[in-house]
């Protein structure tokens, strides 16, 4: 392996070599920007997920992607949200229960069911959490393109296949001279 | 020059790139599809009726109780008939639609407040017929504060539409005149 990357490095020159590392933070750089630029634009933290549960089947399937955004209006009963609850990680795709606005705080009450669940998700909540608000509340979903984000699942399970892949492009980003 | 991965790799991204661009054709033509279609009363019918509104006091498990002490609620529980045909909002991007009936009612304290009574979900067109009698309200009507019998709300049929791919919508109609919500027995 070693060898060969060796071999591959021989007879370039310094300046191919500065080049083709620029090349490679260039789209690196280019992405990050594309994802950033796409997360200010629509207000919302992380614009593109994955759904990974059932709860909102058969609206949603595993791997479905969404697309979403901060909406400027209140959160209203029937909106699709993710939102994240205090101390956990991952984010959650349901649909909007109840929705409370306090005319003194201006706050937003608001409570969300999976569509495939039998009950509201106060059980899912912290507990003796009762409501969830603006706050919480990630993204609306706007748009659905199916199974698209099946890769990201396949590599959460297997993450030595996300480093093989990452190895690969990297390596042919590299090594490609035009 | 050409080598096998070249070829390959020319082939994948030509694939790539025309199912993206039928994907994004398909997602395009739902707004046009769904320009002016809705809800289709029957005629001579309420899209909504409310049949029957009962209150009771009652000790809810998950009831926010950071708001009432004592823990005591009280509840609505709603009967309704709907007649509503949203048979027009089936095209070929039309994966399901999710009907909900909605009461809306403002408070001293919150000047918006929403709560789903009932909610359904429909996989194919011929279901989007909907024609029930007497159907009780899946969940409670119950308010961030313990009492509802000041409380005067109206009732509305709300849709989501879930496209194959691309984009969601809401839309609502049929709502019913204010109704004062009885008190508890």
């Amino acid at each position: 392996m070693l060898q060969w990357i060796h071999d591959q490095f021989k007879g370039w020159s310094l300046r191919q070599l500065l080049l083709q590392t620029l090349n490679f933070f260039m789209i690196i750089g280019s992405v990050f920007m594309l994802w950033k630029g796409w997360s200010l634009f629509v207000n919302s933290e992380s614009p593109i997920v994955v759904v990974l549960s059932e709860s909102m089947e058969p609206a949603f399937q595993r791997g479905d992607l969404l697309f979403l955004s901060m909406p400027n209006e209140p959160i209203r009963v029937g909106d699709i949200t993710v939102f994240k609850i205090k101390g956990r990680e991952v984010p959650i795709v349901h649909r909007v229960l109840t929705v409370h606005d306090e005319i003194e705080t201006g706050k937003q009450y608001i409570l969300t069911k999976g569509d495939n669940n039998p009950g509201d998700d106060r059980v899912l909540y912290n507990h003796n959490q009762m409501w969830i608000h603006r706050e919480d509340v990630i993204g609306k979903v706007q748009g659905f393109l199916p199974y698209a984000g099946m890769v990201t699942i396949i590599m959460n399970d297997y993450p030595q296949l996300k480093f093989a892949l990452l190895g690969v492009l990297g390596l042919l980003v590299v090594f490609q001279r035009e | 020059m050409y080598s096998i991965s070249q070829r390959a790799n020319a082939v994948l991204a030509f694939l790539v790139t025309v199912t993206l661009g039928f994907l994004v054709a398909v997602a395009l033509t739902s707004p046009i599809l769904l320009h002016g279609k809705g809800l289709r009363p029957a005629p001579g019918q309420n899209v909504l009726k409310i049949v029957d509104a009962e209150s009771h006091k009652a000790r809810l498990a998950f009831y926010d109780r950071t708001q009432n002490q004592s823990g005591d609620s009280e509840l609505a529980i709603i009967r309704f008939d709907i007649s509503a045909d949203l048979r027009d909002l089936w095209n070929w991007n039309t994966k399901q639609l999710f009907v909900y009936v909605v009461a809306e009612y403002e408070t001293d304290s919150h000047s918006t407040n929403q709560v789903v009574i009932w909610d359904s979900i429909i996989r194919n067109k011929d279901d989007a017929l909907i024609r029930l009698r007497n159907v009780k309200g899946e969940y409670f009507l119950v308010d961030i504060n313990p009492t509802l019998s000041t409380v005067s709300a109206k009732f509305t049929l709300h849709w989501n539409i879930i496209p194959y791919v691309g984009a969601l919508f809401w839309n609502s109609g049929g709502q019913t005149p204010i109704l004062a919500l009885p008190a508890p027995r």
